[in-house]
């Protein structure tokens, strides 16, 4: 590691800094998105955490991303990732608006990397950050209580840890769950509500309406017998459920301002001219055999899948570094092939795309951005 | 399996003719504007080879305002001629030429790739697409262009071994569907030029070839051209293109109403087109309510079925990971398809998308294809039978559900789009018209609020095959800005006013004819949707100064 890796990185978040305090200057959102975490809730102090607490795990985000990428995939591809976190609209947004997915992101960040770091290099430390970081997402958000546990099955079952460590590993999740599970025994109301404001997709009222004016409709009609076989509440939950997986994976969720990030934002989560990279880098991941990883990214979509408002970008932004991940290989691949005209082309056209919009996307928060805060948020 | 293709095709043309023609005329419950206004103009064209505003033979017939292309009217004259003026002969053209579409899709298809199981797949897939038989069932100029497109290409790749005949052929349906309806009017072209360049070494070896086709492409595309630049169909063009699009001037520029656009704003405007052409890529838009049969947000059909996804997603790593010769094409021509549309001002838009259908039925029936090898080569035969016994059992589920969505839910909500109510509205006022001095007729309806405009003097002229000869040359427009002609009035219903005239009859909606402002006596008839709603009231009244 050279001197001039730190310099780079360091610049890499002064620029996301600078970034964010722009958004700030012109936007009135901060604290927008602002929550308590699930532990303050449950004690019944329900303080939300500040948008610079927030802005401050991001700037530790690109960090992190930055130290996971220089580990797994390399120098280039390290600086292209935690560029791509630091000036791209999605975190910038989040965490200027107190989001605690960015918290969420951290904390998932840092156990990745004691992962890495317990795995490649044996040191105990990543074993510390694995049980801190997992341990203290539990009591972060009440969603985590169907993350986290998946994440130490599989973490189990791939054999990571042995004897000693897995004893420790058993002993400390037993005493973090009990303590939680106290926690919510004593606090039921505010568990069922928060359970009910995070886990609300099936509360949809076009799915339940759809349920009870389909049978209406199908009562009255010849059909009723067959009717009740293909159309009945276990169908359409089925397909509901289908469709808003499905939703997970559109481009337009990402590229565009489909989903209008906080309400109002005509700002896309990713730069729309990172679809050309994105889409080579989708050709170049290889998935095979890797089935924790692939079960994990799926499992880190399960927020946004279970939101009434689903795709939820906020909820998404867990599974952000993977999406930087893929358009940073495609940019590295177009980067190597430069000499080939194809591919000129295309990374031409990709930088072409995004510096054009990047500056759009500046002019676009000076002077238009604020007025549909006004106009569209609720 | 596969020894008597003939057979095979002559069922399914058979099916997809009968998915077609079945209840033709019940559902959709109504003719719509568009279908309205197509076959008045053909009645006309037929009885005097005018318009209904007098225009001989037109290239482009003004209508409803909205400048039709001709090749539809003309093809419904003929159909108007033999069936009437009615629901049948209005719609049978559309539904007859798309059940071929059947048999074109297999000759194309199996042009292209050379494998007739691939092929026959696709024409089954065509056959029961829920894309084709929907707008298959209602006169629309897109099923029908789709027809022609397939033609054009079918030739143009025999032209490619074959006689010069081809050529000729290739030109003309490929022209003849950019004058029967406006998507194919940039598709085209484009479509052209792509194929030419996918073949660019046998077109620089068949210069001569490439030179004449060209050429008697372009001669009979030629008036069209002029009209698009220079006549009617330029004012179609401004008044649909996305420049015009007030959502994009509300949630993007934050301005009230469409206007002018700085240079600054177009930069604006790209990103936002991009937005709009990827989400003809979304779920939502391909397998759930993309034909927008039901409610907005509720269950419906998409373009295609649920479960072609999974043939799709095998198709699509396939084809990419072997380079299938094709696979440019099919790419190209899905984008070249989405692009006119995406230039709209509407959002999605299935109707002006309907060209990518063959290539999305491709890539479903190559997925199909190595779904079935790779059951094929399952050695466990309970394995083998539990796989082919769910996919029955999910695409039996699916194409019920569609039946079930399309015969029952369909009607009921979505009755009002193609403008129930406003036909028997009109009949009750032509059946009891000597009563009554003037009949006013309120345009404006619709249930959620008075946003619709109905145009109801085209169902008048429809259902009272209204001599063309006396209505061309009449005076329609009066001083008010009303339109009128013989006893009726198209225009807003004041009751506050209204309701002092003597000896007239007054059809409006509740939003103009408020029920509790009337008199039980007043009220003569109400007309309702299939849902329940009540869409029409049909009043005289009955008060004096």
């Amino acid at each position: 590691m050279k001197r001039i890796d730190y310099l780079g990185i360091l610049l890499i978040i002064g620029i996301g800094l600078l970034f964010r305090f722009y958004i700030i200057t012109f936007l009135p959102i901060k604290n927008l998105l602002a929550e308590p975490i699930l532990l303050t809730d449950l004690l019944g102090n329900g303080q939300s955490i500040s948008w610079l607490t927030i802005t401050s795990f991001g700037m530790v985000n690109i960090l992190l991303i930055w130290i996971v990428s220089l580990y797994l995939f390399g120098r280039l591809n390290a600086f292209i990732n935690s560029s791509l976190y630091s000036l791209s609209p999605w975190s910038a947004y989040l965490d200027v608006s107190g989001s605690i997915y960015i918290l969420i992101l951290t904390l998932l960040l840092i156990s990745f990397l004691g992962f890495q770091i317990f795995v490649k290099f044996k040191y105990d430390i990543g074993f510390y950050m694995i049980l801190i970081s997992l341990g203290l997402l539990l009591y972060t958000h009440i969603l985590m209580l169907i993350v986290v546990p998946i994440l130490l099955i599989l973490l189990i079952k791939k054999g990571v840890f042995k004897q000693l460590r897995l004893k420790i590993f058993y002993i400390f999740f037993a005493i973090a769950f009990l303590i939680l599970i106290g926690l919510m025994i004593g606090n039921k109301e505010g568990v069922t509500n928060l359970t009910r404001l995070h886990f609300n997709f099936l509360l949809d009222p076009r799915l339940i309406n759809s349920v009870n004016e389909y049978q209406g409709e199908l009562r009255m009609s010849p059909y009723f017998n067959v009717g009740r076989f293909i159309e009945n509440k276990y169908t359409f939950v089925g397909q509901y459920i289908i469709f808003n997986v499905l939703k997970q994976f559109t481009p337009a969720t990402y590229f565009t301002s489909q989903q209008t990030m906080l309400d109002f934002s005509f700002t896309p989560p990713v730069f729309l001219g990172f679809i050309i990279p994105f889409t080579l880098g989708l050709f170049l991941i290889r998935i095979r055999r890797k089935y924790a990883a692939v079960i994990a990214f799926f499992i880190l979509l399960l927020p946004s899948i279970v939101s009434k408002a689903s795709p939820n970008l906020e909820r998404l932004i867990l599974i952000a570094p993977v999406f930087y991940l893929i358009i940073s290989q495609g940019l590295e691949k177009l980067v190597q092939k430069r000499k080939h005209n194809i591919y000129k082309i295309l990374l031409i056209v990709t930088l072409f795309l995004v510096i054009f919009q990047v500056l759009l996307t500046f002019i676009d928060i000076a002077f238009l951005e604020e007025m549909r805060i006004k106009e569209f948020h609720s | 399996m596969f020894k008597n293709i003939k057979l095979i095709l002559i069922l399914l043309f058979l099916i997809g003719g009968l998915l077609r023609f079945y209840a033709i005329t019940k559902n959709p419950v109504s003719l719509n504007i568009d279908e309205v206004s197509i076959g008045y103009n053909a009645y006309s064209i037929l009885k005097t080879a005018r318009d209904e505003h007098g225009e001989f033979l037109p290239l482009s017939f003004k209508s409803v305002g909205d400048y039709k292309p001709p090749i539809l009217i003309y093809l419904t004259v003929p159909s108007i001629a033999l069936f009437g003026l009615n629901e049948f002969g209005v719609r049978f053209p559309v539904a007859f030429i798309s059940s071929f579409g059947i048999l074109i899709i297999h000759l194309f298809i199996k042009e292209l790739t050379k494998n007739v199981k691939l092929s026959l797949i696709a024409s089954a897939l065509y056959a029961f697409s829920p894309w084709s038989i929907y707008f298959s069932r209602y006169s629309t100029e897109s099923s029908l262009a789709l027809f022609f497109i397939l033609t054009g290409m079918f030739f143009l790749l025999k032209m490619k071994n074959g006689r010069k005949i081809y050529l000729f052929l290739s030109a003309f349906f490929l022209s003849l569907s950019m004058y029967t309806y406006h998507t194919e009017r940039l598709f085209v072209p484009l479509l052209i030029l792509l194929f030419f360049f996918l073949n660019r070494s046998f077109v620089f070896l068949n210069k001569g070839k490439a030179i004449s086709f060209l050429a008697i492409y372009f001669l009979f595309s030629f008036p069209l051209i002029l009209s698009i630049l220079f006549g009617q169909d330029k004012t179609r063009v401004q008044s649909t293109f996305i420049t015009t699009d007030i959502n994009f001037y509300r949630n993007v520029l934050v301005k009230d109403e469409v206007g002018d656009l700085a240079p600054t704003d177009y930069a604006w405007m790209f990103f936002y087109w991009a937005r709009k052409f990827l989400n003809y890529f979304q779920p939502s838009f391909l397998f759930h309510s993309g034909l927008n049969l039901t409610k907005t947000g509720t269950f419906g059909l998409g373009v295609l079925y649920l479960f072609e996804l999974p043939f799709l997603a095998l198709a699509l790593f396939y084809l990419i990971k072997n380079k299938t010769s094709y696979l440019l094409l099919i790419f190209g021509w899905i984008v070249l398809g989405i692009l006119p549309a995406s230039l709209t001002n509407n959002e999605q838009h299935a109707l002006r998308t309907l060209v990518i259908l063959p290539m999305l039925l491709l890539i479903s029936a190559v997925g199909i294809e190595i779904f079935l090898k790779l059951i094929n080569d399952i050695k466990h035969i309970q394995i083998k039978i539990a796989v082919y016994s769910i996919s029955v059992i999910l695409i039996i589920w699916n194409l019920t559900f569609a039946l079930l969505v399309y015969s029952i839910h369909f009607p009921k909500q979505q009755g009002e789009a193609f403008m129930e109510g406003t036909k028997e509205a009109v009949e009750y006022a032509l059946s009891n018209k000597e009563k009554y001095d003037k009949i006013i007729f309120d345009p404006v309806r619709g249930i959620q609020g008075p946003y619709i405009s109905s145009i109801p003097h085209e169902y008048v002229l429809f259902y009272s095959k209204y001599d063309p000869v006396s209505y061309q040359p009449a005076k329609k427009r009066l001083m008010d800005g009303s339109f009128s002609f013989d006893k009726f009035e198209f225009r807003s219903i004041d009751w506050s006013k209204d309701s002092e005239a003597k000896n007239v009859l007054l059809i409006g909606s509740p939003w103009s004819l408020p029920e509790k402002e009337l008199k039980e006596e007043e009220i003569l008839e109400k007309v309702y949707l299939s849902g329940g709603q009540l869409a029409f009231l049909i009043v005289s009244p009955r008060r004096s100064k």
